[in-house]
C-alpha cells in the first residue's frame, strides 16, 4: 500500500473525532465572537455551527458504514479492523458532538 | 558442525555491530536499551527527590502553626515537588519505558532514530539538573507548578526563580517532543514483518496516541514559556493587562498542555494494564478494537477539557458548559477500558502474582480519583472546592492511582526481562500494602480537609480550624507511603542480586518482548519474526529459539550495517531496510550546545545564547551529513524469500515521517500563537492598540515572492532531480535558497523595522514575535535547501536518493502555509478588528 494511501486510511479511521474537534473549536470560537461583538441573534450562529457539524457527522457515519460493509472477508486483512474502528469512532464522535453542543440549545446566555 | 560455526559467526557479527562502547565511551552509546534504562533510572532518582520534597510538605502541615518552614521555603518546596513529579518523573519514566520496550514489542532491533532518543535523554538530564540545582542554590521556582501570571511576572517574582522554571522546563520539553516524534515514526513504520495495525500490541496503540498527544500538547506550553520569558527579559507585555496583555492567555496556554498531560501520563499506564492483566488473567484481552477506539477517543477528548481548570476565572457560563460537557464525556472511553479489563478478568483464570496485586491497587485508587474527577467536572461543585485540598486529593488519586500503581506492576512484571534473574515476590507484597495503606491514609482524609475549606499552597494554618486531625493523619500516611517506596528501592536492589537465572518467558505469554534472551542482547533479536497474530509466541512455542537460530528476517549481518525493518504502515508488509547509526557523540554535543543556549538565556548573557544556537545548527548539520548512501542501492535479500530497498532509496523513509510529525508539533505551536493573537485582539483589555503596522506594500510583496521562489524552487528541484537531471536540480536548489533568504528578510523586517515599540503594547509584541517566528523558519528553510545543494555536490543525491530534497519540500510546504497565515494575521487583523 502506498504511503499516502496508508496515511489516508489512518486519517479516515479517526475522521469522526477530527470532526468533533472542529465542532468543539467552532462552538467555543463562534460563541465567544458572537457575544463579544454583539452579533444579532448569537444563539442562531452557535446552534447553526452545531447543526452544520451534526450534518457532517451524519454523512461521515453513513460513509464509514458503507466503507465497512465493503470490507474484505479475509480475517488476516487489517482493513475490516480499521473500517470497524472508523465506524465506531464516527458514531462515538457524533454522540460526543451532540452532547457537547447541547447546552447551547437548552440554555443560552452570553453572561 | 559447519552450521554451528556459521551460526556462531552470525551471532558474533551481530554482537560486533551492535555492541555499545565500553568505559567512558559508553556515553556515546545510542542503543535503545541503554538509553531507555538511563531514562528510567534518572526519572526514578528525580521521583525520590520529589518524594523527599513531599515529605517536607507533610512535615510542615502535620501540625498547626508549624515553624518548620517559612512561606518562601514552602513556596519553593511545593513548586518544585509539582514540577519535579510532573516534568522530571511522570513523563520521562514513560519515555524511558517506551524507549526500552517499544522496539522489543514491535519485533525491531531499535527505534527509528536512536540518536534522537540519546539527544532527548541528555536534554532531559541537563534541563532536570538546571531545575533541581536551583533549589540547592535557594533560587528555585516559587510560583506554583503552573506559574500563573502575574505572580510569575518580573514585578512580583524578581530574580531568576521563575526563569529557571521557564527555561529548565522548556529544555525538558524539547526532550519530550523529540521522544514523541521518535515514537510516532517508529510505531508507524519500524515494526517487524506481518505486524499489520490490527496485530500491533495494544501497548503500541497506547504509546502512539500518547506520543501524538505529546507532539500536539506540549507546544502550547513551550510557546507560553517562551512568551513569558520574553516578557520577563525584554518587557514585551504579552500577559500584562495594563498594556494589552492578558494573564488568562497564560492560563489557556498552560492548560491546553496541562490537561492532556494528565492523559499523557495515564494512557501508557493503562497500556501496561492492558498488557499485563490478560497475561495474569490467562485470557486474551477482551475488546481489542473497542480499546483502540476508546484510546483514540480519549486522546481527542482530553484536549477539550482545559478550561475545567479555569472554571473560576469569569469565563461565560455557556463556554464553561462546553468544557464541563467534555469533562463528563471523557468518562466514557475510560469506562470502556475498565469494562474490557473486568471482562478479561471474568473470562480468564486470574493468577494472584505480585503485579496483579498492584493492578488491583490501581483499580481501587483510580476509580475513586475518576469519580472525584466527575465531581470537579461539574461547574457549581468545582466552584466550591477550587484550589482546596479536595483538588489535591483528587489529582493524587488520579496520578498515583493512574500511574504509580501500574508502573509498580510493570516494574515487577518486566523485572526478569531487565535483570535476567529469577524474581522473588515476598518483599514486594509488603511494599504493596505499605504503599496502598500509606497512600489511602494520606489522601483519603485530604478530601475532607478540602471540603472543610483548607486552601492548597498555604504554608501553615491556625489551630481550631478543624483541620488538625486530618492533616496529622495525612502526614502519618505520607511517611508510611515513603517507607513503602524506600522498601521498593531495597527490593529492587536485592532483586539485582537474586541467585538463579530467570527462565525464558516466565509469565508464559506470546508477546514478542519475551521472544529473546533476558537480559536482552544489544541487537535484541538475532532475526526478526514474520508475525501472523497479535501474540506470535503463542503460534510457535519455541519462537525465541527459532529466531535465535536465525530462522527469521535480517538474520545475516552485512556491510557492518545496523539493520532493522520498516514496513507498510497498514498491512505490515516489509518495505525498507532501515540502516541505523552506531555509537556517536553528536547527540551529547548537540544537547550541550542546546544547554549553552538555554543557560545563556537564563543568566541573560545573550551572546552565549546566540553562540549556543549556532552550535546547535552546526551539530545538526554534522548529525545528518554521513547518513545515507553514495551509490544507488538495489533491493537486498532480507530472508524468507523477500527483498527490500535500503531506506536512503525509499520515497518515504522513517526520517521523513519524523520530519512530518516534527512539523505537526511545530504547527501546534504556531496554532497556539494564532489563538493567542486572536485571543488578545478579541478578549484582552486595552485594545485596539494605539499604533499598528504601516500599510507597507513592498515588504509584503517581497515576502510573498520569497516564499513562492523557495517552495517553487524546492518542488522543481525534486521533479528534475527525480528525472536524473542533477545539474538542473542544483540550480533549482540555489533558487530555493535565495527565495528562503528573501522571505526571511521580509519577515525579519516586521520586528526589526515595521512594528511599533514592542514594550508599548501586546499588539506590537505579538506581531513582532510572529514575524520573528516566520523569519526563523524561512532562514532555516534556506539552510536546508543549501544543505541539500551541498549534499548533491558531494554525490549523496541521485534520481532515487532524494531524501534531502523531499525534506526541503516538506519544510517549505509548512513554511509557506504558515507564512501566508502570518501575513494575513498581522496585516488583516488591524483592518478586521481595529478601531
Amino acid at each position: 500500500m502506498r504511503e499516502a494511501e496508508g496515511f489516508g486510511v489512518l486519517v479516515a479511521m479517526i475522521a469522526g473525532f477530527l470532526l468533533w474537534t472542529s465542532a468543539f473549536v467552532a462552538l467555543y470560537a463562534v460563541f465567544s465572537l458572537a457575544c463579544i461583538y454583539d452579533w444579532p441573534a448569537p444563539r442562531l450562529f452557535v446552534v447553526g455551527v452545531w447543526l452544520v457539524h451534526l450534518i457532517a457527522h451524519g454523512a461521515l457515519v453513513a460513509w464509514t458504514l458503507r466503507w465497512w460493509r465493503a470490507r474484505p472477508a479475509d480475517p488476516a486483512d487489517p482493513r475490516p479492523f480499521l473500517r470497524l474502528a472508523a465506524v465506531t469512532i464516527a458514531i462515538a464522535a457524533l454522540g460526543a458532538t451532540v452532547w457537547t453542543g447541547l447546552p447551547a440549545v437548552l440554555s443560552f446566555s452570553c453572561s | 558442525m559447519t552450521s554451528d560455526r556459521s551460526e556462531a559467526d552470525r551471532i558474533r557479527g551481530l554482537e560486533t555491530i551492535w555492541a555499545p562502547p565500553k568505559g567512558w565511551r559508553a556515553l556515546s552509546a545510542v542503543n535503545h536499551s541503554i538509553v531507555g534504562r538511563r531514562f528510567m533510572v534518572t526519572a526514578f532518582a528525580f521521583f525520590l527527590f520529589g518524594g523527599v520534597l513531599a515529605m517536607l510538605i507533610r512535615a510542615q502541615l502535620a501540625l498547626p502553626g508549624n515553624a518548620f518552614m517559612g512561606p518562601e521555603a514552602y513556596s519553593q518546596v511545593f513548586t518544585m515537588h509539582g514540577t519535579v513529579m510532573m516534568f522530571l518523573f511522570a513523563i520521562p519514566i514513560i519515555e524511558g519505558f517506551a524507549i526500552y520496550m517499544l522496539p522489543k514489542m514491535l519485533g525491531a532491533r531499535d527505534l527509528a532514530f536512536p540518536r534522537l532518543s540519546a539527544f532527548a535523554y541528555w536534554c532531559y538530564l541537563f534541563g532536570g539538573l538546571i531545575v533541581v540545582g536551583s533549589l540547592l542554590l535557594g533560587m528555585a521556582p516559587n510560583s506554583g507548578w503552573f506559574m500563573y501570571t502575574p505572580l510569575s511576572s518580573s514585578t512580583y517574582t524578581p530574580g531568576i526563580n521563575a526563569d529557571v522554571w521557564l527555561i529548565g522546563v522548556t529544555f525538558v520539553e524539547v526532550s519530550a517532543v523529540a521522544a514523541g516524534v521518535e515514537f510516532m515514526a517508529t510505531i508507524l513504520k519500524v515494526r517487524t514483518a506481518g505486524m499489520a495495525l490490527n496485530r500491533m500490541p495494544l501497548m503500541a496503540w497506547y504509546l502512539w496516541v500518547t506520543a501524538a498527544m505529546i507532539v500536539f500538547g506540549f507546544p502550547p506550553l513551550i510557546l507560553g514559556s517562551i512568551l513569558l520569558e520574553i516578557e520577563r527579559a525584554f518587557d514585551w507585555p504579552f500577559f500584562d493587562p495594563t498594556r494589552g496583555g492578558d494573564p488568562l492567555l497564560w492560563q489557556h496556554l498552560f492548560w491546553l498542555f496541562g490537561h492532556p498531560e494528565v492523559y499523557i501520563i495515564f494512557l501508557p499506564a493503562a497500556g501496561i494494564i492492558s498488557t499485563v492483566l490478560p497475561v495474569l488473567a490467562r485470557h486474551p484481552i477482551v475488546g481489542y478494537t473497542w480499546i483502540v477506539v476508546a484510546v483514540v477517543g480519549l486522546g481527542f477528548i482530553s484536549f477539550g477539557l482545559w478550561v475545567h481548570h479555569m472554571f473560576t476565572t469569569g469565563i461565560p457560563n455557556l463556554a464553561l458548559s462546553f468544557f464541563s460537557a467534555a469533562s463528563l464525556l471523557v468518562v466514557l472511553p475510560t469506562s470502556v477500558q475498565f469494562f474490557a479489563w473486568l471482562a478479561t478478568l471474568l473470562k480468564g483464570r486470574p493468577e494472584m502474582h505480585l503485579p496483579m496485586l498492584f493492578i488491583y491497587g490501581f483499580f481501587f485508587t483510580f476509580v475513586i480519583g475518576g469519580l472525584t474527577g466527575v465531581m470537579v467536572a461539574v461547574v457549581p461543585f468545582d466552584w466550591q472546592v477550587h484550589d482546596t485540598h479536595f483538588v489535591v486529593a483528587h489529582f493524587h488519586y488520579v496520578l498515583i492511582g493512574g500511574q504509580i500503581f501500574p508502573a509498580l506492576a510493570a516494574a515487577y512484571y518486566w523485572l526478569p526481562h531487565f535483570t535476567g534473574r529469577r524474581m522473588t515476590q515476598t518483599l514486594g507484597k509488603v511494599v504493596f500494602w505499605l504503599i496502598l495503606i500509606g497512600f489511602t491514609l494520606t489522601f483519603l482524609p485530604m478530601h475532607l480537609t478540602g471540603l472543610l475549606g483548607m486552601p492548597r499552597r498555604i504554608y501553615t494554618y491556625a489551630e481550631g480550624a478543624g483541620w488538625e486531625a486530618l492533616n496529622l493523619t495525612s502526614s502519618i500516611g505520607g511517611f508510611i507511603l515513603a517507607i513503602g517506596f524506600a522498601l521498593f528501592v531495597v527490593d529492587m536492589l536485592l532483586q539485582l542480586r537474586t541467585p538463579g537465572k530467570a527462565v525464558r518467558n516466565p509469565w508464559r505469554t506470546g508477546g514478542l518482548e519475551w521472544a529473546m534472551d533476558t537480559p536482552p542482547p544489544s541487537y535484541n533479536i538475532a532475526s526478526l519474526p514474520w508475525v501472523r497474530s497479535r501474540l506470535p509466541g503463542n503460534d510457535s512455542p519455541d519462537l525465541a529459539g527459532e529466531l535465535a537460530e536465525g530462522r527469521g528476517l535480517l538474520a545475516t549481518p552485512r556491510n557492518g550495517w545496523r539493520e532493522t525493518l520498516a514496513v507498510d504502515m497498514i498491512d505490515g508488509q516489509p518495505d525498507q531496510i532501515v540502516l541505523l547509526p552506531g555509537p556517536t557523540w553528536i547527540p551529547l554535543y548537540t544537547a550541550l550546545a542546546t544547554g549553552t543556549f538555554f543557560v545563556g538565556l537564563l543568566v541573560k548573557i545573550y551572546v552565549v545564547a546566540v553562540l549556543g544556537a549556532l552550535a546547535v545548527l552546526a551539530c545538526g548539520l554534522v548529525w545528518v551529513w554521513d547518513s545515507g548512501l553514495k551509490e544507488d542501492p538495489e533491493r537486498l535479500d532480507i530472508g524468507c524469500g523477500a527483498t527490500a530497498l535500503p531506506h536512503p532509496a525509499a520515497t518515504m523513509p522513517p526520517s521523513l515521517w519524523g520530519l512530518v510529525f516534527l512539523l505537526a508539533s511545530n504547527g501546534a505551536l504556531f496554532a497556539s500563537l494564532v489563538f493567542g493573537t486572536l485571543f488578545l485582539w478579541t478578549v484582552a483589555p486595552n485594545w485596539p492598540p494605539p499604533a499598528t503596522l504601516p500599510a507597507d506594500v513592498l515588504s509584503r510583496v517581497v515576502t510573498l515572492a520569497g516564499l513562492a521562489l523557495a517552495l517553487g524552487g524546492a518542488l522543481r528541484a525534486l521533479r528534475v532531480g527525480g528525472r536524473g537531471r542533477d545539474g538542473a536540480r542544483q540550480v533549482w536548489l540555489v533558487v530555493a535558497t535565495l527565495g528562503g533568504l528573501i522571505a526571511a528578510a521580509g519577515f525579519a523586517a516586521v520586528p526589526a523595522v515595521l512594528t511599533p515599540p514592542m514594550s508599548g503594547h501586546a499588539y506590537a509584541a505579538v506581531t513582532a514575535f510572529a514575524g520573528a517566528y516566520m523569519a526563523f523558519h524561512a532562514f532555516l528553510g534556506a539552510v536546508f535547501t543549501a544543505y541539500a545543494f551541498a549534499r548533491g555536490r558531494a554525490g549523496w543525491l541521485s534520481a532515487v536518493r532524494t531524501v534531502e530534497v523531499r525534506a526541503a519540500v516538506i519544510w517549505w510546504i509548512y513554511t509557506a502555509a504558515a507564512g501566508l497565515v502570518t501575513l494575513a494575521l498581522i496585516h488583516l487583523m488591524p483592518v478586521l478588528a481595529g478601531p
